[in-house]
């Protein structure tokens, strides 16, 4: 008896689909499936219940492939871990202690190691005439290579081939009709592109990145001033600023998605990354200010700390000094920086979108910072 | 209308010429990412332009049952109704009117339409199973589980064709708790008297 043939075949690759914004605990395992003449991609949620959606081979229009670098940051990240693990081990020299440690240094080399092995990160999209669709199995490249090898045959079997020398001309055709549409379309209605109608869709104009900026500027001049008058009450101040600072970054980083240009966002992140700075060198001064008073037994609370802290003049310490600087020259750069580029965000989200004209050229970017 | 150039995922800038259907990756003119993108004929033609149904031109000619004033091109193959080019829906080779087809879409006989389905072998499978961590759960769970395999053994499962192998773990399991219930019972019952 011949053996029935499957409906479905499985595509290398499984992967989580991230459901909302970055930090939504929610993910649904992704799968690929090939039939005869579609591509079906399921959403396991928990195992429980299935979504799917099909992807027609003589729908599809184009399959995009881009290298990420996740792959490279979390090698850093397991590879830093476990050599860190490693030092902290050996200094140790209780039998319990040293075995945990070790264990621990064993496990992050195990993830290091499997991160290493299912090689380089990617992204993979497939387009249809009316979607552009994420593939969360196909995150690694070798996997992506594989499954694009597998599927390319069938969508060129349902819609035929581009002889290579054919493309330039079709392409510059496709941009010919695309212009000439943009040019018919009707008087006061113009074509943005696609960032820039989300842009324009939302209604989000900047003000929490505003008060992020203003309060780094601020900082900035606490800095300043920090130099030639250390006490508590600037210590206090300078407290309360970093707790604005903090939640205006997590409230600016919520809103951003989509609403800002690339430049305001990048300057956010950096802005994450400085204060994420911030708070790890105010925790090992905080440390190292608890360990140098441990004996005379002055530092009891948060409090003292922060009191001992406030007392010491940077003139009197390299180090501090060192990290005065630094956080004054952070401060007012991206403080700077953001205002800049929010002040060219207004002005351009204020003047009236403009129609394409004949004699313009095709803009090679549509999503201009 | 013309379709819209394809787009760099990154910075969403438009690709034009060098970075298309090469044989490995290459940069983004705009922002350097490495790319590769594999463009098919479709990309060319753009979306397929719907059909219009064509009105009566001569008396007594057959007409859609639906737009009595559009000619009628195909039978659907379920009713058996006359349709115009308007209410034709293909799908799989069938031709269905939109009746026929929103019907089959709600009782699950077209495959190709289902958006979602539920797990049931699965959910009874771990109803029986996880529970046993802590007993004394499985006396709820237990007849939950051996419910919903013998309610849902025909539902239909994952789209992906699978055995009714977690359907009938699931019952073995659940019946084996209840059988422990029930010896547990009679054995202190019969203690106490």
């Amino acid at each position: 008896m011949a053996k029935q043939e499957k409906e479905y075949r499985r595509l290398p690759g499984r992967g989580y689909r991230r459901q909302g914004s970055w930090i939504a605990a929610t993910r649904t395992i992704s799968t690929l499936w090939m039939s005869k003449d579609h591509l079906l991609c399921i959403d396991s949620m928990g195992g429980y219940s299935e979504d799917y959606k099909r992807f027609y081979y003589r729908d599809i229009q184009a399959i995009i492939v881009r290298r990420t670098e996740s792959w490279k940051i979390w090698n850093l990240v397991w590879g830093t871990a476990s050599i860190l693990v490693v030092l902290v081990s050996w200094m140790t020299t209780s039998g319990v202690t040293l075995g945990v440690w070790l264990c621990l240094a064993f496990f992050l080399l195990a993830l290091l190691l499997i991160n290493l092995s299912r090689g380089r990160t990617c992204v993979c999209h497939i387009r249809t005439a009316v979607q552009t669709e994420e593939l969360p199995s196909l995150r690694r490249l070798r996997t992506a290579r594989k499954a694009t090898a597998l599927l390319k045959p069938l969508i060129e079997e349902a819609q035929g081939t581009i002889p290579p020398e054919e493309l330039p001309s079709r392409m510059r055709e496709l941009v010919t009709r695309q212009v000439e549409s943009e040019v018919t379309a009707p008087a006061g209605i113009s074509r943005l592109s696609s960032a820039s109608a989300r842009r324009a869709a939302s209604s989000y104009k900047g003000a929490v990145h505003l008060v992020l900026f203003g309060l780094l500027l601020l900082d900035a001049a606490h800095t300043g001033l920090d130099f030639f008058l250390r006490g508590v009450g600037m210590a206090a101040l300078s407290i309360l600023l970093w707790a604005g600072i903090a939640f205006s970054l997590v409230m600016s980083l919520i809103k951003q998605p989509g609403a800002l240009t690339i430049g305001l966002r990048r300057v956010t992140w950096g802005i994450l990354a400085y204060t994420l700075a911030v708070f790890g060198v105010g925790y090992v001064e905080m440390m190292v200010i608890s360990v140098k008073n441990a004996e005379s037994r002055q530092v009891i609370t948060q409090w003292d700390m922060v009191r001992i802290h406030a007392e010491t003049s940077p003139f009197d310490s390299a180090w501090m000094m060192t990290t005065m600087i630094l956080s004054l020259i952070c401060s007012l750069g991206l403080g700077l920086l953001g205002l800049l580029l929010l002040r060219q965000f207004r002005q351009k989200t204020a003047d009236p979108p403009s129609v394409v004209s004949a004699g313009d050229k095709v803009p090679a970017r549509q999503n201009e910072n | 209308m013309s379709p819209t150039l394809v787009t760099c995922t990154k910075c969403n800038a438009s690709l034009v010429g060098e970075v298309l259907n090469t044989p490995d990756l290459a940069p983004c003119p705009s922002c350097g990412a490495a790319l590769k993108v594999d463009l098919f004929p479709a990309y060319f033609t753009g979306p397929i332009k719907g059909r219009v149904g064509e009105n009566l031109l001569v008396e007594g000619e057959s007409s859609c049952f639906y737009h009595p004033q559009k000619r009628a091109v195909v039978p659907c193959d379920a009713c058996g109704r006359f349709l115009c080019a308007l209410c034709d829906c293909e799908l799989n080779g069938q031709h269905l009117c939109p009746v026929c087809l929103e019907t089959g879409r709600k009782k699950g006989k077209l495959k190709n339409l289902q958006n979602h389905r539920t797990l049931y072998d699965n959910l009874a499978l771990a109803l029986a199973i996880f529970p046993l961590l802590i007993f004394y759960f499985t006396i709820v769970t237990a007849p939950m589980a051996l419910y919903l395999a013998i309610r849902h053994w025909n539902t239909p499962s994952s789209i992906i064709p699978r055995s009714k192998m977690r359907f009938i773990m699931a019952i073995a399991v659940a019946s084996l708790e209840i059988l422990a219930w029930v010896a547990g019972i009679y054995y202190l019952v019969n203690r106490a008297a």
